[in-house]
């Protein structure tokens, strides 16, 4: 009988009854060209294996780890587009979360940052008072983006001891409309930009008016304290 | 914090993208493919069902997000047409003593209509039996068979024609 490449290939793949299987042996013993394309099919089975295991070995994207893990988060890149956040914030962003994901574990919101009235304290007052983005060094608090909101007053992200919020200029303090808990760390214990918690991202969404500042709009802003609309 | 879905899709992604990566053939596409997979299966979580296998509902997921991808694009074909066989044994193949070269493969792979690589990569990729893979896909078995023949044959041919012989 005729041996088909269907039945060379599905005896390549263990599809076929003890039967068949010895049909398509008898065959390839008379006929070298059956024994031949049997043999192709071998390598092809084989090869196509070989060809795609070694991804398995691979890392595994941060972003797709982020996927995971955010499921309902919202992502800065989700935003920047419209937005025209400079591309600094990003990095600033990225590098803020990759050192705080190494420094520090996964914790309840802290106390000692917040107060009860929701305005920052302590080091997180600080922090946004003093601390700018592009250099920040080992600080444990970091700072993400900072914007003008609608109303004009400033707007400064920020991330420490397992929370991510929002922080706006009000008379001479902070106050944080949002704060998060962030999710635990990636097995290899890097968090990245875009796995900022939905609801802090969601409030930067809501409240930015134009564009983020860039390192020298941020720089000037600390210098005037923070105070009145920011000067374009 | 993660649950256990989460944990368990985790866990899956190696073989999510190694699927993927046979599927699309570029590194970046291949994990834009499982990012979408696993976004999709996380906000359709309540319509999985416990006790199922998850690693064959997100394949499944990802194959609709694949041809939806090859439809819109229209650079490959969706199919190559009839699904009847083709028994006429082509004498190239026959001839071609084949040395697999996995990037070789990989450009071959890619010139697939896709329905054939979705047969081809659930069977020979993922590893599925005939049934697995035709559960997964969604399509009869003799549907499966038909593709994977094709599909398979459509490789030799490429291989010897890229002259990737011994």
């Amino acid at each position: 009988m005729t041996i088909t490449d269907a039945m060379l290939i599905a005896y390549v793949d263990g599809e076929l009854s003890a039967e068949e299987k010895r049909e398509v042996d008898r065959a390839a013993a008379l006929d070298v060209a059956v024994a031949t394309r049997l043999a192709a099919h071998q390598r092809l089975r084989a090869g196509m294996a070989d060809a795609y295991a070694p991804i398995l070995d691979e890392a595994i994207p941060a972003a797709l780890l982020a996927a995971v893990k955010g499921a309902s988060d919202t992502k800065v890149v989700a935003f920047a587009p419209r937005r025209a956040l400079p591309a600094w914030t990003a990095f600033a962003a990225m590098a803020a979360c990759l050192v705080l994901g190494l420094a520090i574990g996964f914790g309840a919101p802290d106390a000692s940052l917040v107060a009860s009235d929701m305005t920052a304290k302590g080091k997180l007052a600080s922090a946004l008072d003093r601390q700018l983005a592009a250099d920040q060094g080992g600080a444990a608090i970091r700072i993400g983006v900072t914007f003008t909101d609608t109303a004009g007053a400033y707007c400064r992200t920020f991330q420490a001891n397992g929370v991510a919020g929002l922080a706006c200029r009000d008379g001479e303090g902070w106050r944080v409309p949002v704060l998060s808990a962030i999710a635990p760390q990636a097995s290899d214990g890097f968090r990245t930009a875009s796995s900022l918690p939905a609801a802090v991202a969601a409030a930067v969404d809501e409240r930015i008016a134009g564009e983020a500042l860039d390192a020298a709009g941020e720089a000037k802003a600390r210098a005037n304290g923070w105070s009145g609309t920011p000067v374009r | 914090m993660l649950d256990a879905f989460q944990r368990e899709i985790i866990e899956l992604l190696p073989r999510l993208r190694r699927l993927a990566r046979s599927l699309t053939g570029e590194a970046a596409d291949a994990d834009d493919l499982v990012q979408t997979g696993v976004e999709r299966a996380l906000s359709r979580r309540d319509q999985w069902q416990p006790g199922t296998r998850l690693d064959w509902w997100i394949m499944r997921i990802m194959r609709n997000a694949f041809i939806d991808e090859v439809r819109r694009d229209g650079r490959t074909a969706l199919s190559a047409g009839g699904e009847d066989l083709d028994h006429i044994a082509d004498p190239s193949v026959a001839s071609v003593d084949l040395k697999i070269d996995a990037m070789a493969l990989n450009q071959a792979m890619a010139r697939l209509p896709a329905d054939q690589r979705l047969a081809v990569a659930m069977v020979l990729v993922e590893g599925l039996s005939y049934a697995e893979a035709a559960e997964v896909l969604e399509i009869p078995a003799g549907t499966l068979t038909s593709r994977l023949v094709r599909g398979r044959q459509a490789l030799l041919a490429e291989l010897g024609a890229q002259g990737v012989t011994a």
